[in-house]
């Protein structure tokens, strides 16, 4: 079951990169692209608030590390925070509702992109004269979040990390 | 509810260890490029066939959503008709996209013409998820002899270099990725500087002495001594000038001969011909500082 698990956050990292690196790239303004990687990374800290959704994140983050071909670890330990903050307030968050939903998005995309930037500074200066794509990023990210959540809910939630948050929205 | 809490304990640690982890990762692949290289090429090669298929399929997609779906709304009688425009269409849309592709393979001809290039043609089939750098994925690697350090160029100028290489597909740090670096001279002038990118669509020049004589509109081209560029391919013009600053050096802006969004085709240069040239070009370079300097 965690190696199926595995093998669906590892796909869905992929055709992420590759929505975001070549499909929406060449027909989108650069500002307009969102990020799926962050989106992925927020709702497995809702839906999957455990220690093997800690490490799925790791691997969604280390896939965008990859994809950049420059730093390894960056975005790993960027996702991994946005886990832990988004898993620690899980039970205070209803998801379910669209705005929220968004707010939390926008908010979690900032801090990937915070957290990116403040570790690969200390390797790279010059990665912080490209920090301003991250508000247009988190924006357009946030906007679509309440249209996919619903489809990750059906990729990437199994039927017992739905039912435990079920509670919440009585 | 004790268990709940240890849940959290649980996850909290090891969100903080593999954070942890991230940083070690992160200060040991700054040190050692080639590891992130490695899984790099491993991503880049599962990626590339679908990288691939978009971009051939793409603008058929395209062609089909604009001349078949259209189509079903029209009257019966005028269909056969439309079957006609549509097919004549779909032909004239192939013929103008071999046109254009004919252009540019012609200016990359030429390219390779004027300034005796060895080099490998290849196809743009990607670029790098985020905005935080920009890298170029073309679908030509190892086994086609693009190697690691290799200059890109298309029919207009300078694209990048080859950072990353596996066997199908290899990863170009673009001219206007802040990484990047370039040992440029202005056309028919002295101004010698370094042309780095800003991580939008213009790089800056940078290290050009204040008493350089450089115009708004002035050609910047490649120096050739860096053995990876050869020397007089066009990197971009000048666009802003800021000679007012204290200091040695000037400010000047260039904008990139080649559109990075809309790169198509490229040739990577082959790497054996360019080392040859930086060893002249340095020689005749320390030639003529030993010159002035007598």
């Amino acid at each position: 079951m965690t190696l199926r698990r595995f093998l669906i956050v590892f796909a869905f990292g992929l055709v992420s990169i590759l929505l975001q690196g070549t499909v929406f790239r060449a027909i989108l303004p650069w500002w307009l692209i969102p990020n799926f990687v962050v989106l992925g990374a927020v709702f497995l800290g809702f839906y999957e608030g455990t220690v093997i959704g800690a490490i799925l994140c790791f691997i969604l983050g280390l896939q965008l590390d990859l994809a950049g071909a420059q730093l390894l670890g960056p975005w790993a330990g960027a996702l991994v925070v946005v886990f832990g903050l988004v898993s620690s307030m899980q039970t205070r968050i209803f998801v379910d509702s669209p705005l929220a939903a968004s707010i939390t998005v926008f908010a979690c995309s900032l801090v990937a992109s915070g957290v990116y930037l403040v570790v690969a500074y200390q390797f790279k200066k010059s990665v912080i004269e490209v920090a301003s794509f991250s508000v247009s990023e988190a924006i357009v990210t946030a906007l679509i979040a309440p249209l996919l959540f619903p489809l990750l809910r059906l990729v990437l939630a199994t039927p017992e990390t739905v039912r435990r948050r079920a509670p919440i929205r009585r | 509810m004790a268990a709940a809490g240890d849940q959290r304990v649980r996850v909290a640690a090891t969100a903080l260890g593999l954070f942890c982890f991230a940083l070690f990762l992160s200060a040991y692949s700054a040190r050692r490029p080639a590891l992130a290289g490695v899984g790099t090429t491993l991503l880049g090669e599962i990626l590339r066939p679908f990288q691939s298929l978009y971009q051939t399929s793409g603008s058929k997609a395209v062609g089909f959503w604009d001349g078949y779906i259209d189509l079903l709304a029209v009257r019966q009688e005028n269909e056969n008709l439309r079957e006609r425009l549509k097919t004549l269409e779909s032909r004239n849309s192939e013929l103008l996209e071999v046109q254009s592709e004919n252009e540019r393979l012609a200016q990359l001809l030429a390219i390779k013409k004027e300034h005796s290039l060895d080099g490998v043609a290849a196809r743009v089939i990607g670029y790098n998820p985020t905005n935080w750098s920009q890298i170029i994925t073309i679908n030509q690697g190892s086994s086609a002899g693009v190697a690691v350090g290799s200059a890109v160029v298309d029919g207009f100028g300078v694209v990048g270099q080859v950072i990353s290489v596996g066997p199908h597909s290899a990863q170009v740090l673009a001219i206007t990725d802040h990484a990047s670096g370039i040992d440029a001279i202005v056309q028919g002038g002295r101004a010698r500087g370094i042309v780095e990118g800003t991580g939008e669509q213009r790089c800056r020049w940078r290290f050009v002495l204040v008493q350089d004589e450089v115009k708004i509109g002035d050609r910047i081209i490649t120096a050739g001594l860096d053995g990876i560029f050869p020397k007089g391919l066009l990197v971009g013009v000048v666009t802003q000038l800021d000679r007012e600053r204290d200091g040695l050096f000037q400010e000047v802006v260039v904008k990139p001969a080649v559109n990075l969004l809309r790169l198509e085709d490229v040739m990577v240069v082959a790497k054996n011909k360019l080392s040859a040239d930086a060893e002249i070009g340095a020689s005749v370079g320390s030639k003529k500082l030993a010159a002035e300097a007598k």
